[in-house]
């Protein structure tokens, strides 16, 4: 990794698996046994509450009955996020596509197999209450944080990682990033129809960088995981998106919020930047979007 | 490189096409224009969609690829039966 740092390379690597993928920190300073410790507690802490694919899941335990549900603190933050752009979005970015997506065959056994006919997403006034970091329902719910929980978990992992020095750290959790530090990163923007290829390339600084494409999570012909509650069906239109933001959760959650929404929209309470490539392979970009496309 | 008049005076906006043969394989544009007609054509540029060619990820250097997860080894062991299902 030449161009991560030129004095010193961020020569410290932890890797570990975390939400069904990969995950890479590097930084200068070496990651001791406690901080590793650290960052396993907390990644075990966050999957333990929010995982669709554990039976033994608050979110798990929330598919079976109503009730309230007391989660980790990082729930009034997912929360409120997923809230306000629910409400950009229009209703169309929720965490209560889970039923819609399980329906489609993304279920906690990955059958894989589409159910017959159309599941309804309920509207998130009838069917949860948020009061700090507890949930409470009046029918059995499945919650997926999915278009922001991974992002979320690289802020509060990358808060653990220790400042010294110059305070530089990357975190990759397969593809959605965060950067700490003076030299940027040079990170290519995956082509979505081609892993070998890159469409463009970042310079990302301080910053975090998040994208949403359908070419994983794919499954038969018309079946992907980023789903419209509006129509039971997988969102038609764009393949990929990226977005850099300030923070982790919100560039993750922008990025899916682009499949359904217009950026001037987002722009109205978000400050980004975007790439985007549509079905057709067109893209379009905010002129702000610190780095290059190959066009 | 094309001039056009606006009310603020000419402006400059270059274009860069990249051919394979008679096809156009690429293009980009270059933004010249000054003052109030800058945001037009940042505003232009916005809504100006050309299609992606992409580089080869090896032939550039990259500290970190920003793509869609790879998949769980769950995931990709039931696509994989459903696949031999489809074929068998």
């Amino acid at each position: 990794m030449p161009d991560l740092g030129r004095r010193r390379p961020l020569s410290a690597q932890y890797t570990f698996s975390a939400l069904g993928t990969h995950w890479r920190i590097a930084s200068p300073n070496s990651f001791d046994p406690e901080i590793r410790r650290q960052i396993d507690e907390r990644v075990a802490d966050f999957d333990a509450a929010w995982s669709r694919f554990r039976s033994d899941s608050v979110v798990s335990r929330m598919a079976r009955e109503p009730g309230t549900y007391e989660f980790p603190p990082e729930a009034a933050a997912v929360m409120s996020l997923y809230r306000s752009v629910y409400e950009l979005t229009a209703g169309r970015v929720t965490p209560l596509v889970g039923a819609a997506l399980e329906h489609l065959g993304y279920d906690a056994e990955c059958t894989l197999q589409r159910r017959p006919g159309i599941r309804a997403t309920p509207s998130w006034d009838d069917a949860l209450t948020v009061t700090g970091s507890s949930i409470t329902t009046t029918a059995p719910i499945v919650l997926d944080i999915g278009a922001a929980g991974k992002g979320m978990l690289v802020d509060l992992v990358a808060e653990l990682i220790d400042p010294d020095h110059d305070g530089r750290v990357l975190v990759d959790a397969s593809g959605d990033l965060l950067h700490r530090g003076a030299v940027p990163c040079r990170v290519g923007l995956e082509h979505p129809l081609d892993p070998t290829m890159v469409i463009g390339v970042a310079q990302l600084r301080d910053a975090s960088l998040c994208s949403s494409a359908v070419n994983r999570r794919r499954w038969g012909a018309d079946l992907h995981h980023v789903v419209d509650p509006f129509t039971g069906e997988p969102v038609r239109g764009t393949q990929a998106t990226w977005v850099v933001a300030e923070n982790t959760a919100l560039a993750d959650v922008l990025a899916t919020a682009l499949f359904f929404t217009e950026p001037s929209v987002l722009a109205h309470r978000y400050s980004f930047s975007y790439v985007r490539m549509s079905d057709d392979g067109s893209v379009d970009w905010s002129p702000d979007f610190p780095g290059e496309l190959f066009l | 490189m094309a001039e056009y008049n606006s009310p603020g005076g000419v402006q400059k906006v270059g274009v860069t096409l990249t051919l394979a043969g008679d096809v156009v394989t690429g293009s980009s544009l270059e933004l010249y224009a000054t003052g109030i007609a800058k945001a037009y054509q940042n505003l232009f540029q916005q809504n100006y969609s050309p299609q992606v060619t992409g580089k080869k990820i090896d032939t550039i250097q990259l500290g970190a690829v920003g793509g869609s997860s790879l998949t769980s080894g769950g995931f990709n062991d039931a696509l994989k039966a459903i696949e031999e299902q489809a074929h068998a």
